[in-house]
């Protein structure tokens, strides 16, 4: 359907369909759905609004913290929710959709579960072991559901875990830097995930979506960005791995995006972040060494725009290309 | 080459329409590819970036500028007209992103001089909200206009915002949305206006729910302010709300005449009505995902359902009920959702068994 609107649109721009003929086009096209189609939609829409509520109302109750309520009693309504889960997943096992609502209804659950835990029993854990534990726990779930959404949300807790696991504890690259840390343990995450995620769509055909990986490259490539602007900006300037890895890191997105699985949403990214670092290392030397003088202002404002402009003239030729 | 390949991709939709009688002209402007939606946010964003240096080289070199609100406005309007002219005389790229950064840096300094002039934000924001408007209107640039009308659904929210009634103004972008998207292929030669106007509606939307969600974007003004204009401000919400719902319905049922199911969407119109009330941005993000599933539009689609997502979000957030009501809410609403469900499969699987023999459960 998306293709068929592109196709549409395309063909009206040009002038090709006669006006007073637009009508009958968008109908001959097949852009407005079916009344059977009208009928999944709906039924999907009603089955993951009305899981996902049902889920919800759980988390919610005990956000409330209900003192009178007894605690074997919180525990055991929310394991009975999480048996249910499970065994709606087990016994629809047939219908997909069901399948997933209930096995994704089931996850969040695990995560009502223990927050119930840590609410009773004060156990003093950090944040980053609730959702590391999270994601562990429900880890066979995400697996069995073989559903995208599921996994980005499963790796959404493992940034959050590892996160707050380095800015609490430090890293490997220096104690002090903690915020550095928790960005080098996100980047390795998302960097890991998104070469497996590739490894697996194209040599086991996980028949994975596009919109999943570029998820991944935004999480992989929005750290190491951070990472390069925050070396930037130290006084005075120091060594760190980032200036091997970054350069690495975009020769590896040109090399697997441009040529191994051509996606030019990775590239646009990739341009994103040169023209970011680069603005960076200009304002450094030109404006906060250089007393914000106006054509220091003026040369950063053509600096911008001739990457822009250049960064944009390359990605529609390379459009061109893949079109072609 | 690029037209060849370009005609066997578009190659089945061609044959189709010429196979239905309809009489294909000769292409009157040349074939372009659309530029990816992805770069156009890689030229919006260096543009801005360009015109806040533009900014300061003339915030620095011409401090009597911006100290004096009459010549902000004289430079910035100028600015404005030569972006203007740039893009009518030139089509290239470069030129173009020249111009996005010479028409913001004069939207910063027409906005610097309306809160030099204004003695209130209202008077700022309505101010920008007419510029935004007029603007999305005529730049010969489609990201240009595409920007312009994000920018005046968010002045419109923050204008509203000032009386206490932010919502309202949500409910007035949802209602130009929903009836810009319906009718994107009735003028057939402003298609990429509208579709630009279309899409920075939808992120407008969904920015200023999220502003809402983040909490009052002037709190300072809500010392000031009746209760009761906050209680008329989410009345009309959800009259707003129930007329962009009107609008998609009568679009649909132009089509569709089955009175049952006509029926039917007007009671869970109703049902979702009184949810918005109590549960504010639901309704929204409902009407949003079923606008982009009915005009085939699954950008839109994607937009609604965040949308959607944020509102349950807020909703935890919400101080007006305690988290025991709205988990009982929660559930009730969940069962009914499930229950209703159940019966319709119950009604589409006669039907459709009726006719072809055919499960719901057959499409993924």
């Amino acid at each position: 359907m998306a293709s068929s609107r592109r196709e549409l649109v395309s063909l009206i721009e040009q002038g090709v369909i006669p006006p007073d003929q637009v009508a009958k086009a968008v109908r001959i096209a097949g852009l407005n759905p079916s009344p059977r189609a009208w009928a999944v939609f709906i039924d999907r829409l009603l089955l993951w609004l009305g899981g996902l509520m049902l889920a919800f109302s759980v988390l919610f109750f005990i956000a409330y913290n209900w003192a009178e309520m007894g605690r074997w009693l919180r525990f055991g309504m929310v394991q009975a929710a999480l048996v249910l889960a499970v065994g709606i997943a087990l016994w629809a096992n047939a219908n997909a959709v069901v399948y997933r609502v209930a096995l994704t209804a089931a996850s969040l659950l695990v995560g009502v579960l223990l927050t119930l835990l840590g609410q009773i029993y004060q156990t003093g854990a950090d944040p980053w072991q609730l959702f590391f534990v999270w994601a562990l726990l429900a880890l066979p779930w995400v697996w069995a559901a073989r559903f995208e959404l599921l996994w980005m949300l499963w790796l959404g807790l493992l940034n959050l875990a590892i996160g707050l696991y380095f800015r609490t504890w430090g890293g490997p690259f220096g104690a002090l830097a903690n915020s550095d840390a928790a960005l080098w343990g996100v980047l390795g995450l998302n960097t890991l995930a998104l070469a497996c995620w590739e490894w697996g769509a194209y040599s086991r055909r996980w028949g994975a979506g596009l919109w999943a990986a570029r998820l991944l490259a935004v999480g992989s490539g929005v750290p190491i960005t951070l990472l390069l602007m925050s070396l930037i900006a130290e006084m005075p300037p120091v060594w760190s791995p980032v200036l091997v890895a970054y350069p690495l890191w975009l020769a590896a997105l040109y090399a697997v995006y441009r040529h191994w699985r051509p996606d030019l949403f990775m590239i646009a990214g990739g341009c994103i972040s040169v023209i970011a670092v680069v603005t960076w290392l200009l304002a450094r030397y030109l404006l906060w060494e250089g007393d914000w003088q106006e054509g220091s202002l003026m040369l950063m404002a053509v600096a911008v725009l001739a990457m822009g402009a250049g960064a944009v003239m390359w990605l529609k030729r390379l459009h061109r290309e893949a079109w072609l | 080459m690029i037209r060849s390949a370009y005609d066997v991709k578009t190659n089945s939709l061609k044959a189709k329409l010429t196979l239905a009688g309809i009489a294909l002209n000769a292409p009157t402007l040349p074939e372009s590819l659309e530029t990816p939606w992805f770069v156009r946010v890689l030229q919006a964003f260096s543009g801005w970036l360009a015109a806040l240096f533009l900014l300061g080289f003339i915030a620095i070199g011409g401090v009597f500028i911006v100290e004096s609100a009459a010549a902000s406005l004289g430079l910035g309007l100028a600015l404005i007209g030569a972006a203007f002219a740039l893009l009518r005389a030139a089509r290239s790229d470069v030129l173009e992103h020249l111009a996005l950064a010479i028409s913001l840096a004069g939207q910063l300094l027409v906005g610097w001089a309306a809160v030099e002039y204004g003695n209130n934000a209202a008077y700022v924001w309505w101010s920008m909200l007419v510029l935004q408007s007029a603007l999305a209107l005529v730049m010969p640039s489609v990201t240009h206009r595409g920007f312009s009308a994000f920018a005046a659904s968010v002045a419109l929210y923050m204008a509203w915002v000032t009386a206490a009634m932010g919502m309202v103004a949500s409910g007035i972008v949802l209602c130009a949305l929903t009836a810009l998207w319906l009718n994107e292929f009735r003028w057939p030669r402003r298609i990429k206006e509208i579709h630009a106007w279309g899409y920075g509606l939808a992120l407008g939307l969904l920015v200023t729910q999220g502003l809402a969600h983040a909490g009052h974007p002037l709190p300072f003004l809500y010392d000031v302010l009746d209760s009761s204009l906050i209680r008329l401000g989410i009345w009309l919400s959800v009259g707003l709300v129930a007329l962009a719902q009107l609008i998609l319905f009568q679009a649909l049922f132009q089509k569709q005449t089955l009175a049952s199911a006509r029926w039917a969407a007007y009671a869970a119109g109703a049902v979702l009505l009184v949810v918005t009330f109590y549960i504010p941005s639901v309704g929204q993000g409902v009407v949003v995902v079923l606008l982009g599933f009915a005009i085939g539009n699954r950008v839109l689609t994607g937009l609604g359902m965040l949308s959607l997502i944020l509102a349950i979000g807020s909703y935890y957030y919400w101080l007006n009920a305690t988290f025991l009501t709205k988990s009982i809410a929660l559930l009730v609403m969940g069962l009914l959702l499930l229950g209703l469900r159940f019966g319709l499969r119950r009604c589409w699987k006669a039907r459709i068994t009726r006719s072809n023999n055919r499960s719901v459960d057959n499409d993924a």
